[in-house]
C-alpha cells in the first residue's frame, strides 16, 4: 500500500514526458468543466421537488400534507418547494446540509421510517429538527421570500400586524416560533412541550 | 353582541387550517390559560375547565377541546337557508305590544 502511493507519488512529481504542457493545461481545464459542472447538475437534481417525492417516505406522509396548504396551492400560482424551505440557498451552507443528508440516505436504506407507524413514531423528532435549524438561522429559509422590510403591516389583519409588531420587527421571535405546522401537520404537541420542559 | 343567552361567541378572526386534533390544538396556543400572558387573547371561558365529573381541570377538558364544534368564524355572508330567527328581546316585545291589545 505505501509502496504504491510512494510509486504515485513519483509519477505525478516527475514532469510529463509525452504531453505538451498545452495539451495537459486545455485537459485539465475541459475535465474541470466537465467535473465541476456534472457535479453542479447532480447537486441541483438532489434540489428537486420532484427527486424529494421519488421516495414514497416523502410523497406519502409530508408531501400529501403539503398539497392543501398555501405554500403549494393558492389563488397567485407561486409554489414553494421541498428545497425552498428545507435546504440552505447559499453555496456553502447548502453543502453542509446535503452532507448532513447523507444520515437521511441511511434512513432511506435501512428503512427508519418506512412504514406510516414508523414514519408517526419519528415525526415528533423530525420536527424538532427543522424547528431548532430554523430558530437557529433565524428562519433563514421564510426570508428568502418574507422579509419583514416588505411587510406591509397595514395589509394585514389586525391581530396579525400587532403580532408582527409586537415579536417580529423587535426581534424577539422569529417566524417559526409562532407559524409551526403551516405547510406539514403538527407533531404530538403535548409531548413537544414536555422534552421542552414547558 | 350575542343573539341568544347561551350563544358559543363567534371568532373575529379566520381560523383557515388550524389543526385541531389528537397532536395539538392551534386555537388554543393562543387561547389557553398558560398562553394568555403572552398572546393577550381572550382566555377560554373558565367553564370549559370542568371535567363531566363536575371537577374543575387545570386546563381545558376533553369534552371541551374540539373548539370548532360551538364556535364558527364570523363572516358576512348570506345565508344558506331562510332563517327566521329573533331574538328574545323582540318576542317579549311582540308578547307586550299583543297584551296592550
Amino acid at each position: 500500500m505505501f509502496g504504491f502511493l510512494r510509486r504515485t507519488w513519483g509519477v505525478i512529481k516527475r514532469p510529463s514526458v509525452h504531453y505538451s504542457l498545452g495539451a495537459l493545461t486545455m485537459g485539465g481545464f475541459l475535465m474541470g468543466i466537465i467535473f465541476w459542472g456534472g457535479f453542479n447538475t447532480a447537486l441541483e437534481v438532489t434540489n428537486t421537488e420532484a427527486f424529494c417525492t421519488s421516495c414514497h417516505e416523502m410523497s406519502d406522509n409530508v408531501f400529501e400534507e403539503l398539497k392543501p396548504t398555501i405554500h403549494y396551492t393558492n389563488r397567485s400560482g407561486v409554489r414553494a418547494t421541498c428545497p425552498d424551505c428545507h435546504v440552505p440557498h447559499e453555496w456553502t451552507n447548502k453543502i453542509a446540509r446535503k452532507m448532513q443528508a447523507s444520515k437521511e440516505v441511511w434512513g432511506k436504506i435501512f428503512g427508519t421510517i418506512n412504514t406510516r407507524e414508523k414514519f408517526l413514531e419519528h415525526r415528533l423528532t423530525l420536527a424538532q429538527n427543522e424547528w431548532s435549524r430554523l430558530e437557529a438561522n433565524d428562519s433563514l429559509e421564510c426570508r428568502n421570500c418574507h422579509s419583514s422590510e416588505s411587510m406591509d403591516i397595514t395589509r394585514q389583519s389586525p391581530r396579525a400586524a400587532e403580532a408582527h409588531e409586537r415579536f417580529l420587527f423587535t426581534g424577539e421571535k422569529t417566524c417559526i416560533s409562532c407559524h409551526k405546522g403551516i405547510a406539514h401537520e403538527l407533531p404530538d404537541m403535548g409531548q413537544a412541550a414536555l422534552i421542552n420542559g414547558h | 353582541m350575542r343573539n341568544y343567552p347561551e350563544q358559543p361567541p363567534l371568532i373575529p378572526h379566520k381560523i383557515d387550517s388550524y389543526q385541531i386534533d389528537l397532536n395539538a390544538n392551534q386555537c388554543l396556543t393562543c387561547h389557553s390559560r398558560t398562553a394568555l400572558e403572552i398572546s393577550q387573547a381572550p382566555m377560554v371561558s373558565i367553564t370549559h375547565f370542568m371535567s363531566r365529573d363536575n371537577q374543575f381541570l387545570s386546563s381545558v377538558t376533553p369534552r371541551r377541546y374540539f373548539c370548532n364544534q360551538c364556535h364558527v368564524p364570523q363572516g358576512q355572508t348570506k345565508d344558506l337557508v331562510e332563517n327566521g330567527f329573533v331574538d328574545i328581546d323582540q318576542v317579549l316585545e311582540y308578547v307586550s305590544g299583543q297584551e296592550g291589545n
